[in-house]
């Protein structure tokens, strides 16, 4: 996937986006604990960024090979459809962990001229993370697409709607509900939209929970548990699991029709 | 016989036996001493409570300790008057309401120097009080929730009260004033409380230099009039609710040259009116400023918002906004007389929303809420509330200290770029 011209030049676009944004804020404001402008606007680029292009490339490089009939060739040797899935899965998480360590090492190498470490580890941690569960997702995307482009649509919809269009919505209903309604449909956008549980763990491995707001205190206060991160950390592996496993599912049923 | 004198020695090094000064029975000294005398205590660990009724001065002479029992104040000070308490320590026991450090009642001309509490529910109360005097007091509470502790110092009832460079930590309130006229807190430090400063029915109070960190509020400041605070370090007040500054309901009253940091609201003024607010730095704080029917000749001026996620926010009322510097500022100076050529409008759809709604709180900074904002400003959806006419162009009181070059850090991260390109060539090869 590395030799791929369209995954270097979203690596040399990611890593220049990020180091920019990065350096600007570490320049503009002071280095202080807690949410700021500088953390708020680096994670926002992650979550803008990371998801696109892991969307998009991944579930692409499925589809294309269903479209073109690689898949149906690679049928024909001695390889399961499972390992098939997790091969595109770790060379997928290989080249973007290669792509955000690029990434890190140029931003911690600008922080060297300002005088601060320029990242924080649970910002390393989250990244890694989004890589992790949107990899699986878009295989998943791959399995489900008829072809490159309806990937391509498909992948750009669920990316807007979960960064921005749920977003809005609930805002758009909070206007006419009441605030307990809200914050009830905001805990299940939580757990239903990837992008929202990795923003809220973002909040909860940098102990930021408080930023959310008092509304959410019974929310918070459960996450932040030990037994609330155990949770946490297993839903994560849920996504992954069970996205992995409806591609392969999906990829089998389709295998079968034929 | 050796073998035992030399563990008898190293013992008496690690293990030495505290004095006790039992035999000298405080309570007895005080009773004994004239009304006047300045009675001198010899170093040791002596048993409290003592009750103090008369005019005296008791100082510690080198490392004096008072012990409690727990069940009422180390030391009382009751109907007197010119008492001195100097270079104690106090130690208390339990956490009853009764483990408090000092409890005057009725006194008038006080001063309380260089005492250090330890252990205690409360450190200082007082009720009808006139002119206490206090300073270099030291007072470290429990290790409880806030609800199970008392408060560092406490005045009821009181006026002209002055406390200087007094450090407090782990208590509910570091210092808690009610019905009190002319208080003056100057270059204390209070921090892992529940509020810094609590004061409520307060008239002439002045708080300067003081620095408050990570309690859930800096300053709560209530139903107060005429008050002064000026050059405070508020910072680190990050718990849900958390405010660096909060007034209620007051009048006449001024804030200036504060600096507000990191805090979930750095400021928040709620209906009040009269009042300035001048020449502070507001800076990464997830709301600097909160305006809650406070617009009625309120002004915020002069001030520095730098790094903040929302600058300012305000009910429907909005507020006065004047000549302040905003680093999301997006207009020009073409006249270069440093102010703005066009007007900064505070107001964003999210920060109003966050106002009438608590719950939009988490939408805080989110993907969604930064391309509304951009959205705002692009559109110049201003509205009519928290307006700046003429916006500052720049800080006046920034400063940047010079950075070095880390260069131990930037060969590891060139070395890692280096290293990374290679595997990936190297991959892109085979």
């Amino acid at each position: 996937m590395l030799r791929s011209r369209w995954m270097q030049l979203v690596a040399l676009l990611f890593v220049f986006v990020f180091a920019s944004v990065s350096l600007i804020q570490q320049m503009a404001l002071p280095e202080v604990e807690g949410f700021t402008r500088q953390s708020a606007a680096a994670l926002n680029l992650q979550l803008f960024l990371l998801p696109l292009f892991l969307l998009t490339i991944g579930s692409m490089s499925i589809a294309g090979d269903v479209e073109s009939g690689w898949l149906s060739l690679l049928k024909t040797y001695p390889i399961t459809l499972r390992q098939y899935v997790f091969g595109k899965y770790a060379a997928l998480l290989l080249s973007f962990f290669v792509m955000l360590a690029l990434s890190f090492s140029v931003v911690i190498g600008t922080g060297a001229f300002v005088g601060q470490l320029g990242i924080s580890w649970v910002f390393v941690v989250l990244s890694f993370l989004i890589v992790l569960i949107f990899a699986a997702i878009a295989l998943l995307i791959g399995a489900i697409a008829k072809s490159r482009l309806h990937a391509l649509a498909l992948s750009l919809v669920l990316w807007a709607s979960w960064l921005l269009l749920l977003s809005y919505a609930l805002m758009a209903i909070g206007t006419f509900s009441a605030g307990h309604v809200l914050q009830k449909l905001l805990i299940v956008n939580i757990h239903i939209n990837p992008a929202e549980w990795l923003r809220f763990g973002y909040f909860l491995l940098s102990k930021q929970e408080a930023v959310l707001g008092p509304a959410f205190y019974s929310f918070t206060n459960f996450y932040s548990s030990p037994f609330g991160l155990f949770v946490y950390a297993c839903l994560s592996v849920l996504w992954i699991i069970l996205s992995l496993g409806f591609a392969v599912f999906i990829l089998d049923r389709k295998g079968r029709v034929e | 016989m050796k073998r035992i004198m030399v563990l008898g020695f190293l013992f008496a090094i690690f293990f030495p036996f505290e004095a006790r000064a039992d035999e000298l029975d405080l309570q007895k000294l005080i009773n004994q001493s004239l009304s006047g005398e300045e009675l001198q205590i010899p170093a040791g660990v002596y048993s409290g409570p003592i009750t103090i009724q008369k005019e005296i001065s008791l100082v510690g002479n080198g490392d004096v300790i008072i012990e409690g029992d727990g069940e009422k104040p180390i030391i009382s000070v009751t109907e007197t008057e010119n008492v001195k308490i100097q270079s104690l320590t106090l130690h208390g026991q339990g956490n009853g309401d009764g483990n408090s450090g000092i409890h005057m009642k009725d006194v008038k001309n006080i001063a309380i120097e260089e005492v250090k509490m330890t252990n205690v529910t409360s450190g200082v109360k007082a009720e009808r009080a006139r002119k206490l005097y206090l300073s270099n007091l030291t007072i470290t509470g429990l290790s409880a929730h806030f609800s199970e502790k008392g408060n560092g110092l406490s005045i009821y009832d009181s006026d002209q009260i002055e406390i200087y460079n007094t450090t407090i930590h782990d208590v509910q309130d570091g210092f808690y004033m009610e019905r009190v006229e002319q208080l003056k807190l100057v270059g204390n430090h209070v921090s892992s409380s529940r509020y810094g400063i609590h004061i409520m029915y307060v008239d002439y109070a002045r708080a300067s230099d003081n620095e408050f960190q990570e309690n859930v509020t800096g300053m709560m400041i209530m139903m107060t009039n005429n008050t002064d605070i000026v050059h405070n370090f508020i910072y680190d007040h990050q718990e849900l609710n958390g405010s660096g500054m909060i007034l209620f309901e007051g009048k006449h009253i001024n804030i200036e040259n504060n600096e507000l940091v990191s805090n979930t609201v750095g400021l928040s003024l709620q209906s009040i009116s009269d009042s300035i607010v001048k020449n502070n730095q507001f800076r990464t704080n997830q709301t600097g400023v909160t305006l809650v029917k406070s617009a009625k000749e309120t002004k915020v001026t002069n001030n520095e918002f730098s790094g903040n996620i929302v600058n300012l926010r305000s009910d429907e009322n909005g507020g006065i906004i004047h000549r302040n510097y905003y680093d999301d500022y997006q207009g020009l100076d073409m006249e270069e007389d440093g102010i703005g050529d066009t007007p900064y409008s505070a107001v964003q759809s999210f920060g109003q929303w966050m106002v009438r709604k608590p719950v939009y709180q988490y939408f805080v900074e989110a993907p969604a809420v930064v391309l509304l904002n951009e959205l705002d400003s692009q559109t110049k959806q201003t509205g009519t509330v928290l307006i700046d006419e003429e916006p500052k162009m720049s800080m006046t009181t920034q400063k940047r200290e010079d950075k070095q070059i880390n260069f131990a850090q930037l060969i590891g991260a060139l070395l890692l770029v280096l290293g990374l390109i290679g595997l990936w060539r190297k991959e892109a090869l085979i």
